[in-house]
């Protein structure tokens, strides 16, 4: 690759050129007072918003529904989705961590990828916290860390780029940009991070029950007492960024045609891991919490995943109906 | 893809939900972060919502009996089929032998549509839903003591109470974010006291659990108020200005000695005293309670009993306090508000009262029956008899969800014409004359009512599949070939109008208002344009003196209690995963996959006796019917008590159940009777 670094004084060029790659999306606050990934218009200027969109980026490529193939009593048919080209540009650190995560579970699934490979990611750097997130815990944040074509970080005045991969890279042809040098951003990345840690609230007891986590020494016993709690709702799993369990079911239509769709799955939910003979290895609510947070936070995913399964975005604290998200287990954990 | 903001159609906490779509489909939804209950949360219900309303598993055509088969027919067709038996019906029979059960389900414009269509189409007061079998006695037992059937606070009023008792509700399975709620404010430190049978997730949690036996309610609360009354903990100056009846009552109670009340309850006294003395003491206590305490032959004394209870000490009217019946669907509040009770029209306004009648027959130009109207229950008694002739069902499925179903079925089958409005080809759909498909709550605009009365707007997020209508564009069809246009409203926001300017409670209500405000509680008007989070402040409505009551109760036994053939307490229960008669639920793969083997639950020290090993299969047996199913061994049941849930057609415990009656409110006792339990041998 040629130049990496380039200097914007504005961010508008960029979002032009950009949104003729692709429809624009970006995450903004609706009328009815939530952020969400929305398709912005172009003319609307670029808006910063604290925190992350109620989703992520995964039901954009792993969809919450799909049909796998249909069977109309003699052959099977199956078609890949017809994606859009997308531009998501906003995209926090944390998501882009989760994203880079998916892009491995989902490396052979041609259904994501098709939809993955008309995607553009352009992150950005987060200068300050957001109220629920502990990415540095995680080493997911705040600064963009993998998962992005581009990368944005706010400089003193206007915005400096980086580009991180050839899709980045061709996207860009044809915009004249300032160039900057890697050294000088690079730098100036590393002093927003500093700064911006230096304003994390202290995440020590979450550390701590993180350690205690990842040694194993937390009990059957208490993982039990604490799964009391939990009501398998399964909200946590669909707003996780990483969480990328899936079934399928089949639907027969009056003509006997029937439909394979394949749905998002919750590995809380008792049914997910019960076998045909009615053994279930994880058989109680404990079991089921203990594996979905060893998930998260257990080193021992890193060789398949990349990272560590949590990025800290902090969504399942907020979705959680009984005050059992990652912040509150660890907190519990660090207490115990 | 774009998100259309509603609420979630399944309980009556009346979450947020957004409804993702995507080509006219609903792909999935989303939980919403700023709204008032909710708070950004779902239950795995409302998360599994996109499969409960989607078209491929939906009658999306009228469709009409031919022997033992449908045949789809035109919308035309059907309409015309139905007004023409009906109008033959009401010349040669009278008004009285036709009747209509509305919906919980449905809209409060479809609700309000469907009991203009009985007494302004009709001309008769047969109008009635499912509120029959879960809080009716909520609203006959409050309407005595305090003259308001519903939660006197709201959901929110949890995170204010220092001390929150559960009475007979299992609200972390059955009103999830609620109970996720409590459990918030449990760990915040809040106290938590439940009162059950069975050790619910709650009971798990709580500070006291008081497994009481089955059905000795009336005989604990009389038991906590003795106590009370010993220890002069009531709340004195309260009860001088604000509550009748006390003399009486602090008589009655002077006999429920500890000793007696742990003969009747199996509580101990040490037990009670602490209740009681938690209970009388905390700043801001908040009672919740659900159909453990309704869904008895003497429930609208239950409710009374527990009515006394928060009045001898106080706390009511103030933020964290009050008497909270926790309502099963998402709109039975917005049903028995829109008047779908042969008793009152929307807004409680009595049909006995010469006046209200003669408002709603000015304003309908229609003149108003001054027969009673009958109970869902007294219908189906009088189908059976042969004394009703044509019912239309929207949206209920007593087939399976009533008591006695045997008999239920019986009654349907001998109705002239039965029409059921329905999404699903449920058990009664199948019994119909006509199945008249309906849209879905995605599919149309309107509103639903939650259990702490706040109206929220919900809106259409898609197209309904081929040619569904909401249920007040049917009535308005069918009144309109019977010969009456007052029912052909164009929106919803027309027939909210209508009703609004009706109702005094919802007089301040608009559409505009209920999206700006996320939703208005009731009663809302000129005095309180921004509804009402806390009733009964000042003063109760029950009479001009602003007084409440309380009431002295004997207490009474099941009607029927286990003996020497059938030697098993049963009592039905719900599971978090599903929902009424599973219709919706079941629909999605997840949620299915969650439905136990085992259906019958039952303590690991009974199973031992009877030799039963986990989910072996086993016949479950009453004096009314039987049902064959597995059983699942759980200690959450206590020792000679079995449970069963209800939303399985596979295992419609409803054979089992007692249709003893409520005197009062006709409410069926389906929380207990006496079972036989057999080993299934496989053939």
């Amino acid at each position: 690759m040629n130049q990496h670094s380039f200097y914007l004084a504005d961010l508008q060029p960029l979002r032009q050129h950009l949104a003729q790659w692709g429809q624009l999306h970006e995450p903004r606050f609706e009328p009815d007072g939530v952020l969400r990934w929305i398709e912005a218009a172009v003319e609307d200027a670029f808006q910063w918003t604290d925190g992350v969109p109620l989703t992520s980026l995964k039901p954009f490529f792993f969809a919450e529904r799909e049909t796998v193939f249909v069977f109309d009593g003699q052959h099977f048919r199956s078609q890949l989705p017809s994606a859009p080209k997308r531009v998501f540009l906003g995209v926090k650190a944390c998501d882009a961590a989760a994203l880079a995560i998916q892009d491995r579970f989902f490396a052979e699934d041609s259904y994501y990828q098709s939809r993955r490979q008309a995607a553009l990611v352009v992150a950005v750097d987060c200068r300050h916290p957001c109220a629920k997130g502990f990415c540095p815990l995680t080493q997911s944040g705040p600064c963009v860390r993998e998962g992005a074509d581009l990368v944005l970080t706010p400089a003193p005045q206007g915005w400096y780029l980086q580009v991180v991969t050839e899709q980045g890279q061709t996207a860009l042809i044809g915009l004249s940009l300032t160039a900057s040098d890697d050294m000088t951003v690079n730098q100036h990345r590393q002093e927003t991070e500093q700064q911006c840690l230096a304003e994390f609230a202290d995440l020590s007891t979450l550390a701590t029950g993180m350690a205690r986590l990842q040694a194993g020494q937390v009990s059957a016993q208490e993982w039990e007492t604490l799964a009391v709690q939990c009501l398998s709702c399964s909200g946590c799993v669909n707003l996780c960024p990483t969480c990328s369990c899936f079934t399928t079911f089949d639907v027969t239509h009056a003509d006997k045609t029937i439909v394979r769709e394949r749905v998002w799955d919750s590995c809380l939910y008792d049914g997910f891991q019960r076998e045909a003979s009615d053994h279930n290895p994880t058989a109680t609510a404990g079991a089921r919490s203990a594996r979905y947070w060893f998930h998260k936070f257990s080193p021992a995913f890193i060789p398949t995943q990349g990272r560590l399964g949590c990025t800290g975005c902090g969504r399942c604290d907020g979705v959680c109906p009984t005050i059992i998200g990652a912040r509150s287990v660890l907190t519990r954990l660090a207490h115990a | 893809m774009h998100t259309v903001s509603s609420i979630c159609p399944f309980c009556g906490v009346g979450c947020g939900m957004g409804l993702r779509v995507e080509d006219n489909r609903v792909v999935a939804v989303e939980p919403v972060p700023n709204h008032p209950v909710s708070q950004g949360k779902l239950c795995a219900k409302g998360w599994n919502t996109a499969f409960g309303v989607d078209p491929e598993q939906r009658i999306t055509q009228p469709l009409k009996r031919l022997g033992h088969d449908f045949v789809p027919v035109s919308w035309a067709e059907a309409l015309d089929d139905i007004a023409e038996q009906l109008r033959d019906i009401l010349a040669n029979e009278g008004s009285q032998t036709v009747g209509v059960i509305s919906c919980a389900r449905a809209t409060n414009e479809d609700n309000y549509a469907l009991q203009k269509f009985a007494r302004a189409v009709l001309q008769t007061h047969n109008i009635d839903h499912c509120a029959r079998i879960c809080h009716s006695p909520s609203v006959a037992g409050l309407a005595q003591t305090l003259g308001s059937g519903a939660m006197t606070n709201s959901m929110t009023d949890v995170d204010h109470a220092d001390l929150i008792v559960i009475w007979g509700a299992d609200v972390t399975e059955n009103h999830a974010i609620l109970g996720g709620r409590i459990i918030q404010a449990k760990l915040k430190g809040a106290k938590l006291i439940v009162v059950d049978p069975r050790s619910t997730r709650l009971a798990k949690l709580a500070d006291l659990h008081l497994p009481l036996h089955l059905g000795s309610n009336i005989a604990l609360a009389n038991g906590l108020l003795h106590i009370i009354f010993r220890e002069g903990w009531q709340a004195s100056s309260f009860l001088a200005e604000r509550v009748e009846g006390l003399d009486s009552l602090q008589a009655h109670v002077t006999a429920w000695t500890p000793e007696r009340v742990q003969r009747e309850t199996g509580i101990t006294p040490e037990l009670l005293y602490r209740f009681a003395q938690m209970y009388a003491h905390s700043p801001a206590a908040m009672l919740c309670y659900g159909m453990g305490i309704t869904q008895f032959a003497c429930g609208t004394n239950n409710v009374i009993a527990l009515s006394n209870l928060v009045l001898v000490c106080g706390q009511i009217g103030r933020a964290g306090t009050g008497i909270n019946p926790l309502r099963g669907q998402n709109n039975v509040q917005g049903a028995c508000d829109m008047g779908c009770l042969p008793n009152v029209y929307s807004g409680y306004q009595s049909v006995n009262d010469a006046e209200v009648r003669a408002k709603f027959a000015n304003a309908w130009q229609v003149p108003q029956s001054e027969q009673q109207g009958m109970t869902s229950l007294a219908m189906m008694h009088a189908a059976r008899d042969g004394a009703m002739r044509a019912m239309i069902i929207a949206g209920e499925d007593p087939a399976l969800t009533d008591p006695d179903q045997t008999e239920v079925v019986n009654a349907l089958k001998k109705l002239d014409l039965l029409v059921v409005l329905e999404m699903h080809l449920t058990a009664t759909a199948q019994l119909a004359d006509y199945v008249l498909p309906v849209a879905s709550f995605a599919e149309k605009d309107g509103t639903f009512s939650n259990c702490e009365r706040r109206v929220q707007r919900v809106r259409k997020a898609i197209e309904p599949p081929n040619s569904c209508l909401s249920d007040w564009q049917i009535s308005g069809e069918l009144a309109r070939r019977l010969g009456n246009d007052g029912l052909s409203w164009q929106t919803s926001e027309q027939v909210f109008s209508e009703m609004a300017a009706l109702t005094p409670i919802f007089s301040g209500m608009t559409y505009d208002l209920l999206a700006q405000n996320q939703g208005l509680q009731w009663p809302c008007h000129d005095q309180a344009p921004l509804g009402t989070p806390i009733l009964h402040q000042q003063t109760f409505p029950l009479q001009a003196n602003g007084k409440a009551r309380v009431i002295a109760l004997e207490s009474a036994e099941p009607a029927e209690m286990p003996d020497a053939e059938y030697p098993l307490a049963f009592t039905t229960q719900r599971l978090h995963f599903h929902y009424g008669c599973g219709s919706m639920t079941r629909c999605a793969p997840v949620l299915e996959r969650e439905t136990p083997l085992g259906l019958l639950l039952m303590n690991p020290s009974d199973a031992q006796q009877y030799g039963l090993s986990q989910h072996e299969p086993v016949r479950v047996s009453s004096r009314r019917g039987q049902v064959d199913t597995r059983v699942e061994i759980t200690a959450d049941l206590p020792v000679g008590v079995v449970s069963m849930p209800y939303h399985f057609n596979e295992a419609p415990c409803n054979r089992l159940t007692n249709t003893a009656q409520d005197p009062i409110t006709k409410m069926p006792e389906l929380k207990a009777c006496a079972v036989r339990v057999e080993r299934r041998v496989s053939p």
